[in-house]
């Protein structure tokens, strides 16, 4: 039995492995800025010791003036140390903690519930997780915040049962660790290392030794845990959560206000503490909802899933699991006995809370924590539903019609990750920066200048460095910038010359007289300006995406004009 | 003991229907403030209600709902003798939100739905009741629609609809996301506390033994719902596209309440406020700003601008209307009764580019335009004679004639 759970297994890493290997720079269809922040900040830690504004080993990377957490780029500046900087060794990090979470639900579910059948089950739901598939293929950090929070889980667990100390370390170790990947993980980890803690304490043993480890670890960890709530994350979770002054929520309070001429009733009914309210509870809730698990809304979004969490034919099944546990909770069983479930459930409940805080919730990127969760639970309704059945050939039935349906699910989901998915969405993901980013690795030697705007480009010298692998001391020394509420704008490097946008004016500057200058351009700003150059071009080109309109229109396109002024 | 629990269930009828009457007809005529295109189709089709005030007619709706509040709650508890689970039943169908604003405009769907559930209530014991009730239902559809029912359905995504709004977070949250028409602004189909009590309903209902009435009334209705669903048009809205839905999850919400209050008394105190102060809530929201936040669904400014047709009917020999704001016609025959409906012409595009310049300034001619067709036109602001508003205060039509 063991030996063919080690082969199942194994069969499922490689499969986890594959899927999330093959056809990596097609589908996402693109490889965005915060990506390739990423890469190159752990090309320049490779090469350098030095993040790219020359920081010698940062515990925050300042990248755009986003301070991008440490962990994930420190892991990718291995793979690049070894294979070099491009897309693959960029994504390898996330692949890697994809496939071993193959491997944590597994145990999880086996410490859970005690039953390693139904354990592969589970781990068999996460090889072809669509949201771990999707995070697992491209270079950021939310899939190694979830690996490192599902395995402190999974130590945590163990302790809970055997009372070893060193399951308690590991779990403490990989909580803390995961603090260092991800914003979503500065909210999940300070809970369940809290729980953790008190949940620890009566299972320590009264000796002295214990008493000091179970002290030590405590203060090692509210250190840690208090070094993160620096006043720039609070400033960020300020402006980048639901929170913060000009917010929806905010504006509301105002207009409603204004029905009622601003009186008494209206200011009791009307604040924040009630609207607030009234968005934390709707924007919790929708975690749990069709909406989100079957994943109803369109998305437009970068580094959002276009796929549900779980397939149609799971989700009851995800229902039952969650209710079977909370009646679990209420059974008249011990509080130790029942205290895996209770933590179990605080993971369940925690996990969407970074996500819930923010304007554009259910956001599937922020509430990755639940990855995993959402497998377990299917498969433990699942075997409780099972195990109602009484007759054994109408549980054979039951299984095989149910595999047989997730299997044709799975088919429409690979079939539309792999095929539809790539060319359908080419425009959101960073399409004609993506562009860009070809045309200057074939056009570099050719032309004296590369001139973009910053709305043709988000972050438009990020594309630049990648295509070329720039040398990252040379463009410590090079790069020209100044900062603009808190980000920092790059404005030339190297042949690189950037602008807010492309105009007439920008153009007549001294330096580009008699020189050849390569310009990428939206659809506006070319239509803007033609009049201006078009005496002066040499070629132009246009590249439009794949995307289109009903009309038959391309939804992106980028004009590379090339001029002599 | 039998005579206790008699005079409880009159107490609680009466209570039903007073509280029901007075919370569902309270300031109805004027909240909401105006009739909506809906209303003025009714009173168009039967139109033997034209000689009534069409704001009086919300006092019939006002009834009706009442009584089916009332009916359902002594039918529940004739067929289950579950005294507490039909009266929170009762009390559901009073005062949560997708039924209140349901009661206060006149429209058919109350009707179908009262009548339907309580007849189905009516006949529980008999075995023809299922053929009864799809019967009827079928042939509500088919009044409403003729030959539209079935046909002009897409059954996949009418599935997708029905996971959509059987949704947590449309129930309690969001309401009706297909129109904004009688959304109550921040307020969901259900109070938002009830979110909880629902689950607690559902958990109990699946977990616990017995109770076998109610789990089959509850299942009855989900699927004369989910019939229901998907015999409408898809274009109609989801608040009465779902109503026998709503029923069945109001009735697992009682459940949920009656169960809590057998079992655990200080969560069910517990909830009282929370429910106190979710529908003070929502009734202020309704109250104070339904009227501001949909004003352009309903029919305020329509009314005024019949009212202003009517008024200045003997100065007026033609009017031009463009195709957009064009929808204030129909509410002519019931504020404009006097104003011949032959003097208005309903025109294109390229006659507001061409002509509205010239044939807006002749003698005794209006022209009646939305904002979007001035651009077309050669006019600007100062040609405008007069504006009507939005109760919101947007401008809704502009009209153009010669200045006196």
């Amino acid at each position: 039995m063991k030996k063919k759970v080690v082969i199942i297994l194994f069969i499922f890493l490689v499969i986890g492995f594959l899927i999330r290997f093959i056809n990596l720079d097609k589908s996402p269809p693109g490889f965005d800025w915060d990506e390739r922040s990423h890469a190159y900040n752990a090309l320049s830690i490779a090469q350098t010791g030095k993040d790219e504004w020359g920081k010698s080993f940062p515990t925050v990377f300042r990248a755009f003036g986003d301070n991008k957490l440490p962990l994930y780029t420190y892991l990718t500046a291995f793979f690049i140390k070894i294979f070099g900087m491009n897309i693959i060794s960029s994504k390898l990090t996330a692949i890697f903690s994809g496939v071993l979470s193959i491997l944590i639900i597994y145990f999880i579910f086996k410490e859970l519930f005690e039953n390693k059948k139904w354990a592969l089950l589970a781990s068999f739901f996460m090889v072809f997780s669509p949201h771990s598939l999707f995070f697992s293929r491209i270079a950021l950090e939310p899939i190694l915040a979830n690996l490192l929070i599902i395995s402190g889980f999974l130590f945590a667990i163990k302790f809970f049962k055997n009372k070893s100390s060193f399951h308690f370390f590991l779990a403490t170790i990989f909580l803390i660790a995961s603090l260092f990947t991800y914003h979503l993980s500065r909210v999940i980890s300070p809970i369940l290392l809290f729980f953790l803690f008190i949940f620890a304490f009566p299972n320590f043993k009264k000796t002295l030794r214990s008493i000091i480890f179970y002290i030590t670890m405590l203060s090692v960890t509210g250190i840690f845990i208090f070094s993160q709530y620096s006043s720039e994350s609070v400033l960020k979770f300020k402006t980048a959560g639901l929170f913060g002054q000009n917010k929806g929520t905010v504006m509301e309070i105002d207009e409603f206000r204004g029905h009622d001429k601003d009186n008494l009733i209206s200011r009791i009914l009307h604040n924040k503490v009630t609207f607030f309210s009234f968005a934390l509870i709707g924007n919790y809730v929708s975690h749990f909802s069709f909406d989100y698990l079957l994943n109803f809304r369109e998305t437009n979004s970068v580094q959002q899933s276009y796929f549900p969490p779980i397939f149609i034919i799971m989700l009851p099944f995800y229902y039952f699991g969650l209710m079977f546990l909370i009646k679990d909770i209420f059974s008249k069983r011990k509080f130790e006995e029942k205290l895996i479930s209770l933590f179990f459930l605080i993971w369940i409940f925690t996990s969407p809370i970074p996500s819930t805080i923010t304007e554009t919730a259910p956001d599937s990127r922020r509430a990755l924590g639940s990855l995993g969760s959402w497998e377990i639970l299917t498969a433990f309704g699942l075997l409780m539903v099972f195990l109602k059945i009484k007759k054994d050939s109408l549980k054979k039935i039951f299984f095989i019609s149910f595999l047989a349906l997730y299997l044709i699910s799975l088919i429409f989901f690979l079939n539309n990750f792999f095929l539809i998915y790539p060319d359908k969405y080419d425009y959101v993901y960073a399409f004609k920066e993506n562009k860009i980013v070809e045309l200057i690795k074939k056009n570099y030697s050719k032309y004296d200048f590369f001139v973009y705007s910053r709305t043709v480009a988000n972050q438009p010298q990020i594309f630049a460095l990648t295509a070329l692998n720039y040398p990252p001391e040379k463009y410590m020394k090079e790069k020209k910038w100044i900062e603009k509420d808190r980000w920092f704008v790059i404005n030339e490097f190297d042949k690189f010359i950037f602008y807010e946008e492309i105009t007439p004016i920008v153009l007549t500057t001294e330096k580009f007289k008699g020189k050849k200058i390569a310009l990428f351009l939206t659809k506006n700003e070319y239509l803007k300006n033609i009049e201006f150059f078009k005496n002066n071009i040499i070629t132009q080109n246009t590249y439009p995406s794949k995307a289109t309109y009903d009309t038959g229109e391309p939804k992106e396109i980028l004009y590379l004009i090339v001029l002599k002024l | 003991m039998k005579k206790i629990t008699k005079n409880k269930f009159l107490i609680l009828s009466i209570f039903i229907i007073v509280l029901n009457i007075f919370i569902k007809g309270f300031l109805v005529t004027s909240h909401p403030n105006s009739i909506s295109p809906e209303e003025i189709d009714l009173i168009t089709r039967l139109s033997f209600l034209k000689s009534f005030n069409p704001y009086s007619l919300r006092y019939v709706i006002v009834i009706i709902s009442s009584l089916f509040a009332t009916f359902s709650f002594i039918f529940l508890y004739v067929i289950t003798k579950n005294l507490s689970w039909s009266f929170f039943s009762g009390l559901l169908l009073t005062y949560s939100p997708w039924i209140f604003i349901i009661s206060r405009y006149s429209n058919f769907y109350l009707v179908i739905l009262s009548v339907c559930i309580s007849l189905f209530l009516f006949f529980y014991q008999s075995k023809l009741k299922y053929i009864f009730i799809f019967f009827l239902i079928f042939i509500s559809g088919y009044l409403l629609y003729q030959s539209k029912i079935f046909i002009t359905n897409n059954y996949i995504s009418d599935f997708r609809a029905i996971l959509r709004l059987i949704d947590f977070k449309n129930l309690y949250f969001t309401g009706d996301y297909t129109s904004s028409f009688i959304r109550i602004p921040k307020t969901g189909f259900f109070l938002l506390f009830e979110f909880i009590i629902f689950l607690y309903g559902i958990y109990t209902l699946v977990f616990e033994i017995g109770n076998h009435k109610i789990k089959k009334i509850i299942f009855d209705f989900f699927l004369i719902g989910f019939i229901w669903f998907f015999i409408t048009p898809n274009n109609l809205i989801i608040s009465n596209k779902s109503m026998f839905i709503f029923y069945s999850i109001s009735l697992v919400i009682a459940f949920g309440y009656s169960s809590l209050l057998s079992k655990k008394h200080i969560y069910a105190l517990f909830f009282m406020p929370l429910i106190f102060c979710g529908f003070v809530f929502y009734q202020e929201l309704f109250y104070f700003h339904f009227d501001i936040k949909n004003s352009s669904d309903w029919g305020f400014a329509e009314e005024k601008i019949s009212k202003f047709l009517e008024k200045n009917n003997q100065n007026i020999n033609t009017v031009y209307v463009s195709g957009d704001a064009s929808s204030f016609i129909k509410y002519l025959p019931i504020f404009s009764k006097n104003f011949e409906i032959k003097k208005i012409n309903i025109v294109e595009n390229d006659w507001i580019r061409d002509k509205a310049v010239i044939k807006c300034f002749e003698k005794k001619t209006l022209c009646i335009f939305k904002d979007s067709d001035i651009k077309l036109s050669k006019f600007d602001n100062t040609n405008i004679n007069k504006q009507i508003y939005y109760y919101n205060g947007l401008t809704a039509y502009v009209i153009f004639s010669k200045k006196n």
